[in-house]
C-alpha cells in the first residue's frame, strides 16, 4: 500500500471515559473508497467524529495527512463531512447558501461569500446533480434532494476525503441508488478518499475497495470478500445471518431462514 | 398627535423604542432558529433578580441585572454540560432559583413604580443615561451580529457540519447567549421582564413565515420589531398603558395576520 492518508493505531474513542470503541487500528490509502460497517451502536458515528478531531481518543493515535491527535483540527480543510440526519427545521436558506456554508471556514473570519465563492457553489451544485435547484429553497425540497444540497456542501471546498455518514438514509430506493452513482463518480473522477457508513451492506459493497466491520472495536478491515465472511459477519450481526456470492461479490442477508 | 414629542421624555421614549424593538427582533432571529426562547426566558428571570438585588442594595440596576443574566446563562451552560440534565431541564432548574429569588427580593422592596417599570415595561420613563446605554447595546449588538453573521447562520443550520467545517460552535454559541443576555437587560425597562422573550420570538416568527432568505428574514424582522415597538409606544401613551404590553398587542396581530404566510416574499 502507497503511504497511508488516514491512519488509525491502537484507538480508543468514546465519551467521557467510557470508550465505544477499543484497539483500533487500521490505514486508508488514498484514492481508496472504504465501506464501514456495524450494528447500532457499534462506534461507525463516534469513529468518524474520531477521525475529525470532534472527540479526542482515549488512547491511540490517530493521524490524517500527517497530522496526529490534537493537530486533526488542521486536517479538517482537507476533509469533507456529511452528518447523519441533519434537520435544520424551517431555517429559510436556498440549496446555493447551503453549499455555500461548506466555504465559511476557509473563508475565515468577518469575509463574506463572493462572486467565485458563488461559482463554486454552483459548480459543486452541478456535480451532484442539483444545479436547477440552485435558487430552491433548501426546506421544499425532498429528502434525496437535501442529501445531494449536503454532499455538494461537502464537496465545495474540494477535500482530498470525504466522510459520510449513512448519506442514503431515510430516503426512497430509487434516491438511494442515484445518490451512490454519484458518490462513486465523484470518487472516481476526483480520486477522493472516501469513508462511507452504512447500514446496507449489499447496497455499496460494489463500490468499496475495503470494508471495514465494526462492533466496539474492528471486527475485520480489508477487501470485501475477506471481511465479509459468515463467521465475521456472525461475530457483529448474530447467528440469523448467511452470506452469498453474486457475480463475484459477497452478499449478506439477515433473517430467520429456517422459518 | 405628535405634539407630545416635543416632551423630552417622549422623545426618548420613541428612540427607545426603536433600539430596543430593532436589537430584540434582530437576535430573535437566532432564537427563534436555535430554539432559545426557554433560555431567553430564564435569562430575563434571572435579570429581573438581578433588578431587585440592585434595587435592595442601592446598585445600578441595570449593571446588577446585566451580571444576573450572565450567571444564570453560564451556570445554564454549566449544567447543562456537566450533568447529567438535558439543556431545558437545566434552563427549567435556574430559571426557577432565579425568578423564587426575584420574588424574595421584590417583596421586600415592595411595589414600587420602578419594580413595576421593570416587570410591564415603561419607555416614558427612560432616562438620558439609560437612552445612552440602550443604544450604546444595541449597537454593540448591531456590530457582533454582523460580524459573525455566517458563522451564526452555519452554526444555527448545522452545528455538526459547522465544527466539523473548523467553525468554533460552541463559543460562538456561548457568545450568542451573551448577546442575548445584553439584548434583554436593554429592552426590560422598555417592554418589561415578563414580555421581553415575546419582543424577540414574535417578529421572528412572523418573519419566518414569510422569508426565503435569512438575510430576508433578518431585515423582516428588524423592520417589524421596530414598527411594532414605535406603535406600541404611541399606543401606550395615548392608551396611559404598560409599554410591554401595548408592543406586544400589536406584535401579536401581526402574527396572526401573517399565519400561513408562504415562504416567497422577503428575500
Amino acid at each position: 500500500m502507497s503511504e497511508p492518508l488516514l491512519s488509525l493505531a491502537d484507538v480508543s474513542l468514546g465519551y467521557g471515559e467510557k470508550p465505544v470503541l477499543s484497539g483500533v487500528s487500521f490505514a486508508v490509502a488514498r484514492g481508496e473508497f472504504v465501506g464501514i460497517f456495524g450494528p447500532n451502536g457499534s462506534g461507525k458515528s463516534t469513529l468518524l467524529k474520531g477521525i475529525l478531531g470532534l472527540l479526542a481518543p482515549l488512547e491511540g493515535e490517530i493521524e490524517v495527512a500527517g497530522y496526529k491527535n490534537r493537530e486533526l483540527v488542521r486536517a479538517r480543510r482537507l476533509i469533507g463531512y456529511c452528518p447523519q440526519q441533519e434537520n435544520p427545521g424551517g431555517f429559510p436558506a436556498t440549496a446555493l447558501e447551503v453549499v455555500l456554508m461548506g466555504l465559511y471556514a476557509k473563508l475565515g473570519w468577518f469575509r463574506r461569500p463572493g462572486r467565485d465563492h458563488r461559482r463554486q457553489a454552483r459548480e459543486a451544485l452541478e456535480a451532484v446533480g442539483m444545479e436547477e435547484y440552485a435558487e430552491h429553497l433548501f426546506a421544499e425540497l425532498s429528502g434525496g434532494q437535501r442529501q445531494r444540497v449536503f454532499l455538494a456542501r461537502a464537496l465545495v471546498a474540494d477535500p482530498a476525503i470525504l466522510l459520510l455518514d449513512e448519506p442514503t438514509a431515510a430516503v426512497d430506493i430509487a434516491a438511494q441508488a442515484s445518490i451512490l452513482v454519484t458518490i462513486e463518480r465523484l470518487h472516481r473522477e476526483r480520486g477522493l478518499t472516501v469513508l462511507m457508513v452504512s447500514h446496507d451492506i449489499n447496497e455499496i459493497v460494489h463500490s468499496c475497495q475495503k470494508i471495514l466491520l465494526l462492533h466496539r472495536g474492528v471486527v475485520g478491515y480489508g477487501p470485501p470478500a475477506a471481511v465479509l465472511t459468515l463467521s465475521n459477519l456472525q461475530k457483529v450481526y448474530g447467528p440469523r445471518v448467511l452470506v452469498y456470492q453474486h457475480h463475484g461479490h459477497p452478499h449478506v442477508l439477515v433473517g430467520d431462514f429456517d422459518a | 398627535m405628535l405634539e407630545f414629542l416635543s416632551y423630552s421624555f417622549a422623545r426618548r421614549g420613541l428612540l427607545a423604542a426603536v433600539a430596543v424593538g430593532g436589537t430584540c427582533s434582530l437576535l430573535g432571529v437566532f432564537v427563534v432558529l436555535r430554539g432559545m426562547s426557554y433560555l431567553g426566558t430564564g435569562i430575563a428571570h434571572g435579570s429581573l433578580a438581578g433588578v431587585a438585588l440592585g434595587l435592595l442594595w442601592g446598585w445600578n440596576p441595570t449593571l446588577t441585572s446585566f451580571l444576573a443574566a450572565l450567571t444564570m446563562a453560564v451556570l445554564v451552560e454549566y449544567l447543562g454540560r456537566s450533568s447529567e440534565l438535558r439543556m431545558d431541564a437545566a434552563i427549567g432548574v435556574v430559571f426557577s432559583l432565579a425568578l423564587a429569588l426575584a420574588i424574595l427580593l421584590m417583596g421586600r422592596i415592595g411595589a414600587t413604580s420602578t419594580v413595576m417599570g421593570y416587570l410591564f415595561g415603561n419607555l416614558l420613563t427612560v432616562e438620558e443615561r439609560e437612552l445612552l446605554f440602550i443604544w450604546g447595546a444595541a449597537l454593540l449588538v448591531l456590530v457582533v451580529i454582523w460580524l459573525f453573521f455566517k458563522e451564526f447562520a452555519f452554526t444555527t443550520f448545522a452545528p455538526e457540519a459547522a465544527e466539523a467545517a473548523g467553525i468554533p460552535t460552541r463559543p460562538l454559541s456561548f457568545l450568542l447567549t451573551v448577546l442575548m443576555s445584553v439584548t434583554i437587560v436593554l429592552a426590560l425597562r422598555a417592554v418589561g421582564e415578563l414580555l421581553v422573550v415575546a419582543l424577540m420570538v414574535l417578529p421572528a416568527a412572523v418573519a419566518r413565515q414569510v422569508a426565503r432568505s435569512l438575510t430576508g428574514m433578518v431585515l423582516f424582522a428588524v423592520g417589524l420589531g421596530v414598527l411594532a415597538s414605535v406603535l406600541g409606544f404611541f399606543l401606550a401613551f395615548f392608551l396611559d398603558a404598560p409599554s410591554g404590553a401595548t408592543i406586544t398587542l400589536v406584535l401579536v396581530g401581526a402574527f396572526f395576520l401573517f399565519l400561513g404566510g408562504t415562504p416567497g416574499r422577503a428575500r
